[in-house]
């Protein structure tokens, strides 16, 4: 077992090395204003991280390297992959609204009741979210010792909160059980994706899909995707006018 | 044959009698409750089939000039006699179906389709004859018309329905029957915001309308109270329209109900003459490639909340379209797709109706400080009256646009002052906090309710309730001596503490425990305590009576109490 451990340990550190080795070249490169080169290997060290927040800071620095060559709605798919691994980063929120008031989108946040319940909900990731319910569930443990050993009206009301707490707390994981398992897909194309009947050029153009637009993936094949429109179509889309957010 | 003997002879022969009744034969029979009726009045077809309780009706085929209401039924009665010693039973199916005319003239309405007991049967035999004749007394004190109702609308178009109906008889009651009424066809109520109405009058038995009252108007040198009933409707396909007659119903009271009498009406019936509109479908020629779905005669007028504004700040350009029209349903200019917006960013649309207005508010950011007016907001209308379409356009909007920070007095200018975070340069090892699984999560969830559940059961069956004031005394007695120890200042207090500790450990009264030999109290009960307890308790009693009992009542060390109570609490007392 030793060695088999001491064998991963010897394999993973030059892994770590390379990656840490293309981060710090994509920054240089960064730094000299070169967005392109910069993007092509922090993607290499994405495809490498394994760390949910290394993941989230990779995304970012993407983002950030996509507003440098001008493709801005890019730099906002960017972002909303970032906000998957971390929902709560300022920079992230500043710059992924930045963005899309500049390509003309509608905020990510409108500070309107919905849109906050939803910020709070994702504002936790998944191990978060777990946790927060484990916690809640172990208060309610503890309020359901001492109503069954005591009793009482104030137990009794002790339980009843202590339930209420978990159900509420358990609403962040219910959000990510509903959300993380979406493959979904941000139409990028400045002048909006066309979206087919069938994954050729050929076929019918039944809708213009809007730049920002995110939409539900139902199936992928080479250069296409399919993707689920608002009226619940599905539309084959070129690849090239999309980008998934899940990465 | 006694009492007991004949009961049980009665009910074999009711339990016998299904059998009987089921040999016995089917009639069917379908009538018209009258065959000679006043235009306006209602009638009933009834079926009744006898003997079995299996039928089923097919709808009779519809028949021009008569409107037929909803099939009520089946009913099924069951009677069961004893006659003579026998026991027979009748089972009768029956359905009921009204029928209104809505025309004179000779009506012939087919046999009508019944499945008995699986067979086909058509009843009656031949067809059945009905008259409708004109209620001329009825024509006379009441009326119903339509006025100025269009020939023609185009698709989108909204039209008016203005129905008119009144009496000169003073006391009774008004019913309306419109074929049309909710919901027609073809066509959308819209709202107009005018009153709507004084009166709300039954409509088709079924519904209410409300209606208006006009000034009284004289018909044939008489006074009439008039009503009206107004509606505004909208086209939604090209067809024609088809409006039946309406049939106005004044019931006037001879006698009013009382308690021991039904009341007596006698009924006046009017009817409109039936039209029909045609409704054309809006031309393709000429029409705009962004025409987007207006139809009417609108006008449009625009309001801004500010024309003075910073460079990034907003301006809310309200633009409202007026008129006769399909307001609510055409699509708003989309300002991002307008030539002249290029220097505008558009943020936000709030989209709303108001009876014969269309209001959008746009939220628009100027971009550039070279702005210096809101170009007009076109939209193509097609007008039913000209047959053409129409650009109305709001009027342009001077604005002025200053920029955020003159260059020249040193400020940063806004555009520059916004720009993204940097990168974050640091790799991050941190790995978060690690799922623990959300479906052990939720078994953990359901097992603490079942625990829960299952413990508080055994709990209450085993100990009773925790919450008990026995119980609650119980817990608080070692705590309640304590305190007591604590103020009391002779030996009688302690040991009336002492007893009323052990009264609430043991749910007694404190006064049982008072002078209670505890050796002769244990070796009654059978508690195993040690002989050392035992011998330490009684001396305490012991040393407290005889403190208690001397003249000077002197305490004693109340930690030799306090001792003895928690290891009695120890042992389970």
């Amino acid at each position: 077992m030793i060695l088999l451990l001491t064998l991963i340990g010897l394999c993973s550190f030059p892994l770590q090395e390379a990656s840490s080795s293309l981060d710090q070249s994509a920054l240089v490169a960064y730094r000299e204003g070169n967005p392109a080169a910069a993007s092509t290997l922090w993607i290499e060290a994405l495809e490498a991280a394994t760390s949910a927040q290394e993941r989230g800071r990779l995304c970012y620095n993407l983002g950030n390297a996509a507003y440098r060559r001008d493709e801005v709605v890019q730099a906002v798919a960017w972002y909303h992959a970032a906000l998957r691994y971390t929902p709560r980063d300022g920079d992230l929120w500043a710059n992924l609204e930045f963005c899309r008031a500049e390509a003309e989108l509608d905020p990510a946040d409108r500070g309107d009741l919905v849109h906050s319940v939803q910020r709070l909900l994702r504002s936790l990731t998944r191990g978060e979210s777990e946790w927060l319910w484990a916690c809640a569930l172990m208060l309610l443990a503890l309020a359901g010792v001492g109503e069954s050993l005591r009793g009482g009206a104030i137990w009794r009301r002790l339980f009843l909160g202590a339930f209420v707490v978990q159900l509420l707390c358990a609403s962040p994981l219910i959000w990510h059980l509903e959300h993380d398992g979406q493959n979904t897909w941000m139409i990028t194309a400045l002048e909006g994706g066309a979206g087919h009947s069938e994954p050729s050029e050929e076929a019918k153009q039944l809708a213009h899909l809007e730049a920002g637009l995110v939409l539900e993936e139902l199936d992928q094949l080479p250069d296409w995707v399919k993707l689920a429109d608002p009226q619940g179509r599905g539309l084959w889309v070129r690849t090239k006018d999309a980008f998934s957010l899940v990465r | 044959m006694n009492s007991r003997v004949l009961q049980g002879i009665f009910w074999a022969l009711a339990l016998v009698a299904p059998l009987n009744a089921a040999q016995q034969g089917v009639s069917v029979q379908v009538n018209l409750s009258r065959a000679l009726v006043k235009l306006g009045n209602e009638l009933h077809l009834q079926i009744h089939v006898d003997g079995t309780r299996d039928a089923r009706v097919d709808l009779p085929p519809p028949v021009e000039g008569l409107i037929y209401g909803p099939l009520a039924g089946p009913q099924i009665s069951q009677v069961q006699e004893f006659q003579g010693g026998r026991v027979t039973s009748r089972i009768s199916v029956e359905w009921a179906m009204s029928i209104r005319p809505t025309r004179v003239g000779e009506f012939e309405i087919p046999p009508i389709s019944l499945e008995v007991d699986g067979k086909m049967v058509r009843a009656p035999q031949q067809a059945m004859s009905l008259r409708v004749i004109q209620d001329l007394e009825g024509a006379t004190h009441c009326f119903i018309e339509s006025l100025d109702v269009p020939t023609r609308v185009f698709e989108g178009e909204p039209f008016d329905l203005d129905l008119r109906f009144g009496t000169d008889l003073t006391a009774g009651e008004v019913d309306l029957y419109l074929p049309w009424w909710p919901s027609h066809r073809g066509v959308l109520e819209i709202k107009t915001g005018n009153p709507r109405g004084t009166y709300r009058f039954p409509v088709n038995d079924r519904h209410e309308a409300s209606v208006t009252e006009l000034d009284a108007a004289p018909r044939n040198g008489v006074p009439f109270r008039v009503f009206q009933l107004a509606r505004r409707y909208i086209a939604t396909r090209p067809g024609t329209l088809k409006f039946d007659t309406a049939t106005f119903q004044f019931s006037e009271v001879i006698r009013r109900s009382t308690v021991f009498a039904q009341g007596r009406y006698k009924r006046y019936h009017a009817q409109s003459e039936p039209f029909q509109i045609e409704v054309l479908p809006v031309p393709e020629k000429g029409r705009p490639l962004d025409w987007t779905g207006a139809v009417g005669e609108l006008t449009t007028q625009r309001r801004v909340d500010r024309r003075d504004v910073d460079e990034g700040g907003t301006i809310s350009l309200t633009v409202s379209w007026f008129g006769r029209g399909n307001t609510e349903f055409f699509d708003a200019p989309d300002l991002k797709r307008l030539t002249g917006f290029e220097d505008f960013r558009v943020l936000g649309v709030e989209d709303s109706h108001f009876s014969d207005e269309r209001r959008v508010t746009y939220d628009l950011v100027p971009t550039s400080s070279k702005i210096t007016e809101i170009p007009p907001v076109p939209m193509w209308v097609f007008s039913p009256t000209s047959e053409t379409f129409v650009r109305v356009a709001t009027a342009p909007v001077a604005v002025r646009v200053r920029s955020v920070g003159d260059p020249e007095g040193g400020l940063p200018l806004a555009g520059d002052e916004l720009d993204l975070f940097d990168v974050h340069p640091d790799p991050t090892s941190e790995e978060g906090l690690a799922p623990l699984g959300a479906g052990r999560l939720g078994g953990a969830a359901v097992s603490i309710l079942g625990l829960w559940f299952l413990g508080r059961t055994l709990i209450r069956r085993h100990r009773g309730d925790p919450d008990a004031p026995r119980a609650r005394r119980r817990r608080a007695a070692l705590r309640q001596l304590r305190a007591a120890l604590r103020v009391s200042g002779s030996a009688s207090e302690q040991s009336f503490a002492l007893a009323r500790f052990m009264g609430d450990r043991m749910g007694e009264p404190a006064g049982a425990w008072l002078g209670r030999d505890v050796a002769e109290w244990s070796a009654l009960t059978g508690t195993e305590l040690e002989e050392g307890l035992l011998e330490n308790w009684s001396d305490i009693c012991a040393d407290l009576d005889a403190s208690a009992w001397s003249d000077a009542d002197q305490p004693i060390e109340s930690s030799r109490m306090v001792n003895l109570a928690q290891t009695l609490c120890a042992k389970g007392f």
